[in-house]
């Protein structure tokens, strides 16, 4: 059998590797590799043995290749004896080879894998330990429905072993769409995938209870600055504030309110107030309760401007709140 | 059971959103025929009208006098977007003549939130003759990649809790600015609710703020409410350190607690 090797097994594109080769009944003295197109021509220099048991384990040698570009090679062994020239080479066996690019041990993802309108979508570069690691470098496009993220790419001297990011690439109207990964410097397509973004209420009908705006943000009045209401809305339309107020004797308190979309600009329902385990000690939820204190309403009349109207623990009042600015 | 309870209230899963008809007052009231417009029946105004890289941008459609103009939420089907156009389909009806004019109102509606670029908003109105509005706008990237690079790269805006912990949570506000306003809502030695702000901050990676924390104590809610009760104090620091745009540890010292706490999204 022929004595046929790769150190290191899977080479990078920035590396030189050896191919370590030998051939049954030759004698292994010297070894050279050529490149021609795709094919790594290994030519061993070896004297043919008669005896038997041969050849010797010992009888391969190494010959120096690459830095290689990436891609799939073929390796061609022959031998070649040197004491009776001009006899062309013999072909003994040929095998192939991957040379495996910087960035192959990043990988690229999009989050949620189908978002749905409105819905925050993310790219995710996940490096696993390889000879480039690539940041984003702050720029993020889109053009045609076709969004562009650069990243740029370092070759990895602090040996990283791992690391994680997310960029938001940011939310869709309904439609189709592209998105590609460039090299900031090379301009080289790292990676390309494509994506449709769908309504979740196709087909419902009249009235629209849905809300048009996100309204998430934290909410005050102006005029009275100290307390707010913090709104998240998900895009589930489920919306969950927090009210972030006083009490009777000017600590802080938090009242919780959730409901239902009443039209798209008006949420309507329970507020609650909890108790529970000091944040000093182990929290244990068990312990936390939770008792409905009264209703409230949040009206909208546009994407930056409301009214929060609410009976909690038997105190009625009506407030106008806007986004706060920050 | 009150953590089963807390957790239903946290997860919203109780919830069910209402599918009933609810009839729009002004409709019933007004005999209104869907004859083609001949003018514009509406105007539309982008909002911001220069925004930048991932701001919600949004279109404020105005109407009124001899029209009423609606539209679907943008989850109805009215939004979409194709080749960089954002279309967006309105349906306006015409009052009749002799009914008073419908007071002049207008309605919001999300287009997304955009990398930088050029884009195009048509509005369209389902009715066969009337114009299209079209207007063109340019997104703009916040931030040329500069060394550090300590601005946030995902939006961490959201509710975050620690699922094991269900009753204590955090709301983390963070805008196109990159500031980060974050409430946290906890409970006192009495076990009575209390809440802490952690603002203003600081971006010290793409995935790590940290500031001080603030008690605020003010008047009672019960009653007006005078700004100047107000009393701010500084109570200790924090920083949320995340590991990706879903899960992140909050580490504080917070009258004299320290502590490190693993949080997520709260899903609802």
């Amino acid at each position: 059998m022929p004595v046929f090797g790769v150190i290191p097994a899977t080479p990078s594109s920035s590396q030189q590797f050896t191919i370590t080769v030998g051939a049954p009944n030759y004698q292994a003295l010297s070894a050279a590799a050529t490149l021609q197109g795709n094919s790594i021509n290994v030519v061993l220099m070896g004297v043919p043995v008669f005896f038997v048991p041969a050849p010797p384990t010992s009888c391969s040698t190494t010959a120096p290749v690459g830095p290689l570009p990436a891609g799939i090679y073929t390796v061609v062994l022959s031998v070649v004896d040197p004491s009776s020239p001009p006899a062309p080479p013999t072909f003994i066996a040929s095998s192939t080879l991957t040379v495996t690019g910087l960035m192959a041990r990043i990988s690229y993802q999009v989050l949620p894998s189908a978002p749905s309108s409105l819905e925050a979508v993310r790219l995710r570069t996940t490096f696993s330990g390889g000879e480039a690691v690539c940041y984003y470098d702050g720029l993020r496009s889109m053009s045609g429905n076709k969004i562009t993220v650069t990243l740029i790419c370092f070759s990895n001297l602090f040996g990283l072993p791992s690391m994680l990011f997310d960029v938001d690439l940011g939310r869709f109207p309904p439609g189709d769409y592209t998105m590609e990964v460039v090299s900031s410097d090379t301009k080289e397509i790292l990676f390309s995938t494509a994506f449709s973004v769908t309504d979740p209420h196709a087909g419902s009908h009249f009235p629209f209870n849905y809300p048009a705006v996100d309204y998430t943000d934290h909410w005050w009045n102006a005029q009275e600055s100290g307390w707010g209401i913090s709104i998240m809305q998900h895009p589930s339309d489920r919306l969950f504030a927090v009210w972030f107020v006083y009490n009777q004797s000017g600590q802080p308190v938090w009242y919780t309110l959730q409901g239902s979309w009443i039209t798209p600009a008006q949420f309507t329902g329970p507020v609650y107030r909890t108790m529970g385990p000091y944040f000093g000690g182990l929290f244990d939820p068990s312990q936390v309760g939770i008792t409905q204190v009264g209703t409230g309403t949040l009206y909208f009349p546009d994407a930056n401007s409301g009214r929060f109207s609410y009976t909690v623990e038997g105190v009625s009042g009506t407030k106008l709140i806007t986004r706060l600015p920050f | 059971m009150m953590h089963a309870h807390v957790a239903q209230f946290l997860t919203g899963s109780s919830i069910e959103t209402p599918r009933r008809f609810v009839a729009v007052v002004l409709l019933g009231f007004l005999a209104l025929i869907a004859t083609p417009a001949q003018a514009q029946p509406y105007s539309v105004q982008l909002v911001p009208q220069a925004p930048r890289s991932l701001e919600t941008v949004s279109v404020r459609v105005t109407s009124g006098g001899l029209y009423i103009c609606l539209t679907g939420s943008v989850s109805m089907g009215s939004v979409s977007m194709n080749a960089n156009t954002i279309t967006v389909r309105l349906s306006c009806v015409q009052v009749f003549d002799l009914l008073p004019p419908v007071p002049i109102s207008s309605f919001d509606v999300e287009l997304g939130r955009f990398p930088a670029g050029s884009y195009e908003l048509v509005v369209i109105e389902g009715n066969p003759g009337t114009p299209a509005i079209n207007v063109a706008f340019a997104v703009t990237e916040r931030h040329a990649f500069a060394f550090p690079y300590n601005f946030p790269i995902a939006d961490f805006t959201d509710h975050w809790w620690n699922p094991q912990e269900s009753g204590w949570g955090i709301s983390i506000m963070q805008h196109p600015s990159d500031q980060l306003f974050a409430v946290w809502f906890v409970y006192n030695q009495t076990g009575q609710p209390v809440w802490y702000t952690l603002q203003p901050g600081t971006w010290t990676a793409p995935t790590i703020y940290t500031g001080p924390v603030y008690k605020t104590t003010g008047p009672y809610y019960g009653g007006p409410f005078d700004p100047r009760q107000v009393g701010i104090i500084q109570v200790g620091t924090a920083t949320l350190s995340f590991t990706d745009s879903n899960s992140g540890t909050f580490s504080y010292t917070v009258e004299g607690v320290t502590g490190n706490k693993s949080i997520t999204r709260l899903p609802f």
